[in-house]
């Protein structure tokens, strides 16, 4: 009976040691450089093109058009909508190239793509990413500098939830935007500067600042490095 | 009866089987970083890791990048005799188990 109960001792010890140890990098090096640098460009360009109204749409143009181009059409023209477009673009290619490399760096392990690590990141993650989500449907009354703000408090704050069983690499890139968040919406409410009439400018270079130039610094960071010497027996 | 001598007693020892535990979780893990974890003194983490090395477990890496870094993983035999002291336990505790 005594070797049972140390047994199961044992594979309590192994279990909780393994569950506290366990490591997941949720955000690749490669794709974090493919979104700072794709999102770099974007705010490059949101703030010298995107950002700027679109010439006025001639009357007589929208009298002869069909009826859904008279609606869209000023839509599309408009600074907000060229916003929400461009950053959805660099939403959805990132996340898209973040799970494909995942995704190969499992298949070279011989793992699972949706491993225990991925699971609890997911778990971790979501819930700040959904927030972040809705922040969408404050953007019209509130502004978009403003939500983008929301966007880097709230990204930083899923970044950090995952950060007992992330690298620290993730952890610091967590504390840089949960900081920036912060510190955008403390001075915000001393000023009101974000809701100023350049808001979807200042949105850009928000966007640009945070996920386009921290996602390069984590890039360059967390790049796996070549392995050193191995020694196998022998003093350690 | 269960043969307890199939029992790797490299790896039985408390504080081998915690290093050998986490070790099994990451590719690799520096010193400071399994000291950290595993909350053991540096001359009793040395004399662990030295026991698994000299058995073949463990394999060391050193490597200069800002500073000198010393990081241990499994070696594939280690990580044999890892899963074949786990299935040992679970051997264990399914037949000391009341029959129905």
């Amino acid at each position: 009976m005594q070797i049972r109960s140390e047994a199961e001792e044992n594979l309590r010890v192994i279990r909780s040691l393994m569950e506290k140890a366990t490591i997941y990098r949720a955000v690749s090096a490669p794709a974090a450089l493919l979104g700072g640098a794709f999102s770099l460009v974007v705010a490059i360009a949101g703030l010298f093109w995107l950002s700027n109204p679109g010439p006025p749409i001639p009357q007589d143009e929208l009298f002869f058009s069909v009826p859904w181009a008279m609606v869209i059409t000023p839509i599309t023209a408009s600074a907000e909508f060229r916003f929400a477009l461009s950053w959805a673009a660099v939403l959805l290619v990132t996340t898209a190239a973040n799970f494909w490399l995942l995704w190969r760096d499992a298949a070279r392990r011989s793992e699972p793509f949706v491993s225990p690590g991925m699971r609890l990141a997911l778990r971790a993650m979501l819930p700040a990413l959904f927030g972040g989500g809705l922040c969408i449907l404050i953007a019209g009354e509130g502004g978009w500098a403003l939500t983008a703000t929301l966007w880097v408090l709230l990204y930083g704050i899923s970044l950090l939830a995952a950060s007992h069983f992330a690298p620290k690499s993730i952890c610091w890139l967590g504390r840089a935007f949960f900081v920036a968040g912060a510190g955008l919406l403390i001075s915000n409410a001393l000023s009101h500067w974000l809701g100023g009439p350049n808001q979807v400018a200042v949105a850009h270079a928000i966007m640009g600042a945070t996920f386009g130039l921290f996602h390069l610094v984590y890039a360059a960071c967390a790049w796996p490095r070549p392995p050193g010497e191995t020694t196998v027996g022998g003093e350690p | 009866m269960f043969d307890f001598e199939k029992l790797d007693k490299t790896i039985h020892e408390k504080g081998r089987l915690g290093i050998m535990t986490l070790l099994a979780t990451r590719p690799s893990w520096s010193f400071q970083d399994l000291k950290a974890e595993l909350k053991m003194s540096d001359g009793n983490l040395v004399t662990h890791l030295r026991t698994l090395h000299d058995a073949g477990h463990v394999a060391v890496t050193k490597e200069i990048l800002d500073r000198p870094q010393t990081s241990y993983a499994l070696t594939a035999k280690g990580r044999k005799a890892f899963q074949e002291y786990l299935a040992v336990l679970e051997q264990i505790i399914n037949a000391s188990r009341p029959h129905p």
